[in-house]
């Protein structure tokens, strides 16, 4: 394997292992725990005495020292187990996958609608540097940029109720048990969540392609009779999307992040608004889980953009293997 | 810097411009607030679900408060917010970044691996995980915010710093027998003030929304003193059908606000893109 490769994964490995401790740090420092939730959230009973939240703490095991709930913990997330969830008693992982497809299927199709929008609306934009076209793309991405995606949502919400008296069927189903039901229920939040991404994407790779098309050899290219559809998407696509990836692999931890706002305005039963539910009820392992997630999925589209740098442009690869960084 | 460049400062000076005397105006219209309007929290029972009338512009909520009232106290308080939260990252960050570039060694590892594991958690994650701690202080949201922002400060002046390290200006100085804090103050600090800027100001911009993200799940701004973000989410949505006009207004103004923001660099700045490494 290359050494390159190599070292890339180890620091991967390094920055999860220390995602996993900030994750454990940053939940397990909140006051209150589980069991003063599940008190305060069921006032008819009366608050539990001092003895019952001992006892109950004593059954989740959160009295021990936190070296070692964090070394269970580790331990068992090695071993691919990640526990049961405090409130429900049933595991994290079954809790989990339903939730995971629903902000998987939102995540890739806001991706895909930001990769695609992103290149093409900046390369055109770029080509026709100054003219209208350019001057409207322009303005509507930094405008894009400086609008809350949530309160886009909102006002889509009550447009389309009051206008066209629509409104996004209630109770989700997957995209195998309907189809249909299923695109009206993840296209929209896609969208929405897609626009802040697609705009960043649309000006990075404006500025990048305006760089290359000042270069001599898309001058030779055109001299040479290509079609300017020819020049921009092979010449030009492939040197400005260079520039571009960095913005794309913030972006993309940004769209794991917009989620878990865009879950809860669409009521999407997504990994999000589980977070924001087992934050309410101090549900440790789940928040760990959905926390740790997140970071494992940040991680990993580093390692592949990173990776993908090397793919795209032969010389930073040539480059990495003569200093053996 | 090439001619299509300079060609096109006129214009873009005019956007930055425009960004100013925006954000110019939303800040004196949040600073003057409590003059002349009545208290955000005055409840006025018989006027309830007012739209939008003389005596009150921006319409009433479910509680008869008046929401042009709501919406210039929750500005306020969500510049406050912003602007603390780019002042505390941009020092910290900026301080952390200068010495992780400039000691370098296992300082630098440390610090670029810490950097690394809390750049991969989405902000809103971070914040929210750790704003469940004190829910609804201001303070604790500033502090999660900072802590979120830091690391993309850290590595803008660790950057600039490394290109500069061995830089002729800087070894000069070293052969002269000058310090390495002189160094740092007098030669690096300079020279690396400009993208430090730029990424500290734009955080203004990015933490008003993330601020406003946060209180609007209602994780954020205490109730009795909303900012712009709780204006949005709990009740309001709860109400969207039947008075739509309390939704429009707040978020016209983080619009704006952020918008001021980005006009502002978009006209005096090129944002630097941090390296890849």
């Amino acid at each position: 394997m290359n050494p390159y490769l190599l070292k890339r994964l180890a620091l991967s490995a390094v920055t999860l292992w220390l995602v996993t401790v900030v994750v454990f740090t940053l939940v397990r420092v909140l006051p209150g725990d589980a069991v003063v939730a599940a008190s305060a959230q069921s006032p008819g009973e009366g608050a539990l005495t001092r003895t019952e939240i001992d006892a109950g703490r004593a059954v989740l095991g959160l009295d021990r020292p936190l070296i070692v709930q964090y070394g269970e913990w580790f331990w068992e997330l090695i071993t691919l187990d990640a526990g049961d969830s405090f409130v429900t008693g049933s595991s994290v992982w079954s809790e989990m996958r339903p939730r995971l497809s629903v902000t998987l299927e939102l995540a890739l199709v806001a991706l895909l609608i930001t990769v695609v929008g992103g290149t093409t609306f900046g390369i055109l934009s770029a080509s026709m540097e100054g003219r209208k076209f350019d001057v409207v793309v322009r303005s509507v991405s930094l405008l894009a940029a400086s609008i809350p995606q949530f309160w886009i949502a909102l006002l889509l919400v009550v447009v389309m109720a009051s206008w066209w008296g629509y409104f996004i069927p209630v109770e989700y189903r997957s995209i195998w048990d309907d189809p249909a039901r299923n695109a009206q229920q993840i296209l929209i939040p896609a969208m929405i969540l897609a626009i802040r991404p697609l705009a960043l994407l649309t000006r990075v790779m404006r500025s990048s392609s305006i760089e290359v098309l000042g270069n001599d050899y898309i001058r030779a290219a055109r001299a040479r009779g290509l079609l300017n559809r020819d020049v921009l998407f092979r010449h030009v696509l492939k040197n400005a999307l260079i520039p571009s990836l960095t913005v794309l692999a913030a972006q993309s931890v940004f769209l794991l992040g917009g989620a878990v706002v865009i879950e809860s305005v669409f009521n999407l039963p997504g990994v999000g608004r589980g977070l924001v539910q087992a934050i309410s009820f101090r549900d440790y392992p789940i928040i760990q889980f959905i926390t740790l997630l997140m970071g494992l999925g940040a991680v990993c589209i580093n390692l592949c953009i990173d990776l993908l740098y090397g793919a795209i442009d032969p010389r930073i690869k040539l480059a990495r293997s003569d200093n053996g960084s | 810097m090439n001619a299509r460049v300079i060609l096109n400062l006129p214009r873009r000076r005019r956007i930055g411009v425009t960004g100013i005397v925006l954000i110019s105006l939303l800040v004196v219209m949040a600073g003057l607030a409590p003059l002349g309007l009545t208290s955000p929290l005055d409840q006025d029972l018989e006027s309830r679900f007012v739209k939008a009338s003389f005596d009150h512009p921006f319409g009433t909520d479910q509680f008869g408060r008046d929401q042009l009232s709501r919406v210039v106290h929750a500005s306020r308080q969500s510049l406050i917010v912003a602007s603390l939260v780019a002042v505390i990252s941009g020092l910290g960050g900026g301080v952390l970044g200068i010495a992780s570039g400039y000691v370098g060694g296992k300082f630098d590892l440390l610090v670029q691996r810490i950097v690394d594991a809390l750049i991969a958690l989405p902000l809103v994650v971070l914040a929210l995980v750790a704003v469940t701690a004190y829910p609804n202080s201001r303070l604790a949201i500033v502090i999660v915010l900072s802590i979120g922002f830091a690391p993309i400060v850290v590595r803008v002046t660790r950057a600039s710093v490394l290109s500069m390290r061995t830089a002729p200006f800087v070894e000069a100085a070293r052969a002269l027998g000058t310090t390495d804090l002189q160094i740092v103050v007098r030669h690096i600090v300079p020279n690396v003030m400009g993208p430090w800027l730029i990424v500290a100001g734009t955080q203004v911009g990015v933490s008003i929304l993330a601020e406003s993200s946060l209180s609007f799940l209602g994780f954020g701004a205490p109730i009795s003193d909303p900012s712009l973000g709780s204006l949005l989410g709990g009740e309001a949505q709860t109400f969207l059908h039947r008075a739509p006009w309390l939704i429009i207004w707040p978020g016209i103004t983080i619009s704006l606000l952020v918008l001021s923001i980005n006009l502002l660099f978009e006209g005096f700045a090129t944002v630097p893109r941090p390296r890849h490494h």
